[in-house]
Parts: C-alpha cells; structure tokens; sequence
C-alpha cells in the first residue's frame, strides 16, 4: 500500500499543499507527472543508492533486497498520477520502503533473528584480501569493515533509524514518520544506534590487539 | 549541565562515525536493474499523463452543463415543431392562454351557430331541445373548466414528463366526447318528448300559425323536399297542402312523410287517426 502523505505527524505542513522549489525532488516528481522521463531519471539517480543500501543493509538477502526495490520503484510510478506536494518526497519514499519491508519481511521473520552471515564472510574475505595492502591503509579498511559488521548486528529498528539519519540526512522527526513511532522513540534509537557502534568497534579494536 | 554535555559528545560521536561510514564503499544496484526500473518509467509515463488528467477535453469537463443544455433545447424544439405537444401542454405559446378554455368556449359558439343556421324552420320543440342541448353542454362545462385549471396549473411544470401531459390530454379529450354525447342523447331525448307535447296540447292558434308559416316555405320551395325533423311539422305542411285543394302534391308529401316518419302508422302515435283521415280522403280521391 502506497502511504499518503497526510498521515504524516510531525512533517506534516500547515497548508495542503507545498510549493516546490524548482529542482526539488518534488518539482522532479510532478514534471514525471507530466510526462518528463528525464526527471524521473535524475530522481532515480539521485535516491537509487541510499534506498538500495536501506534494503540490502537490513535484508542480508541481496536477491529480495532487489526486488523490494524494484517494487518501491513501481510504487512510485504508479501513485504518480495522484501525487501532490504536501511533504517531502524522501519521506514519502522511504514510507513506501518501508511499508514493504514490514509487509515481506518482518510479518514472517522477525530480522532482529538474521544472523549477518553474509556480512561476516563478505568482511572475512575483504580480510584476506587486504593482507598484501600498505599498514595504515590495512588499519583503516579494518575499522571499515569493522563498522559494517556492528551495523549489521544492531537491532532491526536502530538499524533503519541509523540507516536513514546517516544515509539520507534524515532528522529523527522524518525517521519517526517512516517508522511510525513517537519521536523519542526514535531519538533513543538513533542515540543507542550510534553508540553501540562506538562500543562494537571499540570491542573489535581490543579484540584484534 | 549534563545533558549539554551527552550532547555534545553524541554530536561529536556522530560525526566520526558519519566520516568514517561514508569511506566505505557503497553498495549500487546493478546496471542492468537500473535498466528495468527506467524501462519501466518509461513506459508507464504515458499512463501516468493520462491518469493525471492534463489532457482532459472540454466535453468530460463540462459533460453535465452540456448535458442540460440538450435537453433543454430537445424539449423547446419538439414544443415549437410540434403544435399539437402545445395542446397537450395546454398552452398556446403564441398568445399565452390556455388552449382549452378557448376550445370550450368556441365549441359552444360553435355548436349553437350550426344549429341556428341548418334549422330553417323555428319549431317550438327544436328551440327547446337547443335549450336543453345548451343546458346539457353547461352541465359538461364544468368538466372541462375542471380541466383547463389542471392545465393551467401545469403551465408551471412544461419540462416535466409528457407522459403526464398526454395523460390530461386523452382525459379532457374524453370528457368533450362525452359531453358531445350526453348532448346528443338529450337533445334526442328531448325532441321526442316535446313533440309529443306539443302534439297533445298545441293551440289550435298555434297550428294556424305554423299552417301559414308552411304555406310560406312550401312556397319558397316548390320542389316539395323535406327538410323538416320531425313528423308534427310534416303533417301541418301535409294538413296545408290539402286546405290549398293540391291534392296531387298532397300524395307525393305523404308517401315521403310515411317513408320518413313510419310511426305515423303507428296507432299509438297521437297523430294517427288525424293523418289516417287525411290517408283515406287522398285515396279516395
């Protein structure tokens, strides 16, 4: 289901209907309402990254990843024909992201249960292959892959809210309009995210000397 | 104090970790994903214009002002075309009155004008059964004043349905039709009992003024026609015909008086014994 944009609480506008400014994401969105292609494809480019990450990073499953992505993407085209300007369009998006991701995944399995094997090996093997690198370079791509393995391991919801505060810029207002919880819901999800990754980082830092 | 500072240093642990997340290397989706996601758009950006209600013409934007407007002229242009719509309506559109007010009214003028101008003898029973015609057709009267307010009354509904209208039409036809007949039936009626007063109890002055008033018009017309309705006024011209001695014309009327008015014959008739003696004198001579 395609969320409106009204049901927005804290990014909810005053008036109805916003008025974009020229290059916006929204004035992008209503030139494809129009028929311009191209405006659609400078949106696509411009949001395809983050949005695939946010699924990849929270799925470990990269060939359903995809398709949610791919099914955001239609989500998009279709409710196009009915789209007003009454929030941002990145809100919106990821409200569809995220809608899809509760409806495929999280009613049947629980993701705070995955384990991140893939993102283990992947580390694992991003390992070895630094072993011939330069020292500091070998340090830095450590503490990289260091800092993606304790990403994958926060809960389900630190998760997404670090994932759109770090990815998209998001304010923890926007991510608690995704996520539909209470503002400080969100902020202590995005605070406890941050330092749990401090402190996994800080672990595996220990661990390796 | 304290919550100044867990804030300051969670602004400072956020941009570390947002410096050195974004060092990383990033995942993208494939080249040929992007592929289908724009292949996609593309083709789903006609639909999208179309739904979106851009190119919307100007009959679906304004399908129900046009709507009534057709209508509207459907309806003034079959009550122009058609005159007979007008009557039914009730309206005479020319001169704005209702039309069937006017067709009683002339139906009455009408009626006693034709009657005055066939009837070339002014026989007491003929006047009365006029009069009794006329007080008929007042009876009827009522009905079709009962009428024409309905369909004055309806000048205010002339866009609603005909079949309404069609309906009052048929009815207040009807009631014309019936009028005509109860007018009929009592003039008939009428006539008979008159004449069978007035034969009864017919001052013998009276009979002299019609036997001269016959004498005048067997003069006018020689031919010996008659044009007279009923049987008292034949045998008066017959009762002329044998004073003023013409016994043969006198033959000729009374075989077209008994073709004519067979129940002289009739022994009930209270002219018989009268027209058997003039009978019997004709054929005796």
């Amino acid at each position: 289901m395609v969320p409106t944009l009204t049901q927005s609480k804290d990014a909810q506008p005053k008036d109805d209907t916003l008025v974009p400014q020229v290059g916006s994401d929204e004035q992008l969105m209503l030139d494809y309402q129009a028929g311009d292609i191209s405006a659609f494809e400078t949106l696509y480019r411009k949001h395809k990254g983050p949005l695939y990450r946010y699924f990849v990073r929270q799925l470990h499953d990269q060939q359903l990843a995809e398709d949610l992505y791919q099914d955001t993407w239609s989500k998009v085209m279709n409710a196009a024909a009915q789209y007003q300007v009454k929030a941002k369009f990145t809100t919106w998006l990821y409200k569809i992201a995220h809608n899809l991701l509760i409806d495929h995944v999280r009613v049947v399995k629980p993701l705070d249960n995955i384990s991140p094997l893939a993102d283990e090996q992947q580390m694992d093997s991003l390992e070895a292959d630094n072993l011939n690198a330069p020292e500091p370079q070998l340090q830095q791509q450590q503490q990289l892959n260091m800092m993606k393995a304790c990403i994958a391991h926060l809960p389900a919801v630190q998760k997404e809210a670090f994932l759109l505060n770090i990815e998209m810029g998001m304010t923890a207002a926007m991510i608690s309009d995704i996520a539909d919880v209470t503002l400080e819901a969100t902020k202590s999800r995005i605070r406890y995210a941050y330092q749990s990754i401090k402190q996994c980082i800080a672990l595996k830092l220990q661990e390796t000397r | 104090m304290s919550q100044q500072q867990d804030d300051a240093e969670f602004t400072a642990l956020q941009t570390e970790i947002k410096q050195a997340y974004h060092q990383q290397s990033m995942e993208q989706p494939s080249a040929e994903l992007d592929e289908a996601i724009l292949a996609k758009a593309r083709a789903a950006r006609h639909v999208v214009a179309k739904q979106s209600g851009v190119t919307k013409s100007l009959w679906q934007r304004n399908a129900w002002l046009f709507s009534t407007a057709a209508s509207v002229i459907l309806v003034a242009g079959l009550f122009i075309l058609n005159p007979s719509l007008q009557q039914q309506v009730g309206i005479n559109l020319e001169q704005g009155l209702p039309e069937q007010q006017m067709d009683a009214q002339q139906f009455d003028v009408e009626n006693v004008m034709s009657k005055s101008s066939s009837e070339t003898i002014r026989n007491a029973a003929v006047e009365q059964s006029i009069v009794v015609e006329g007080m008929s057709m007042r009876t009827a009267s009522p009905k079709l004043e009962q009428a024409s307010p309905a369909s004055v009354s309806d000048e205010a509904l002339i866009d609603n349905t005909l079949t309404g209208k069609m309906q009052m039409q048929e009815a207040s036809q009807q009631a014309l039709v019936e009028s005509q007949k109860q007018a009929k039936a009592a003039k008939q009626a009428t006539a008979a009992e008159a004449a069978q007063l007035k034969a009864a109890a017919l001052p013998i002055r009276q009979q002299e003024k019609e036997f001269k008033l016959m004498k005048q018009q067997l003069e006018s017309n020689p031919k010996g026609h008659i044009e007279l309705d009923t049987a008292e006024v034949a045998f008066a011209r017959l009762q002329a015909l044998m004073a003023d001695n013409k016994i043969k014309q006198a033959e000729g009327y009374m075989i077209t008086m008994e073709q004519r008015f067979p129940e002289l014959l009739s022994p009930v008739h209270p002219l018989y014994e009268q027209y058997q003696k003039i009978k019997a004198q004709l054929t005796s001579q």
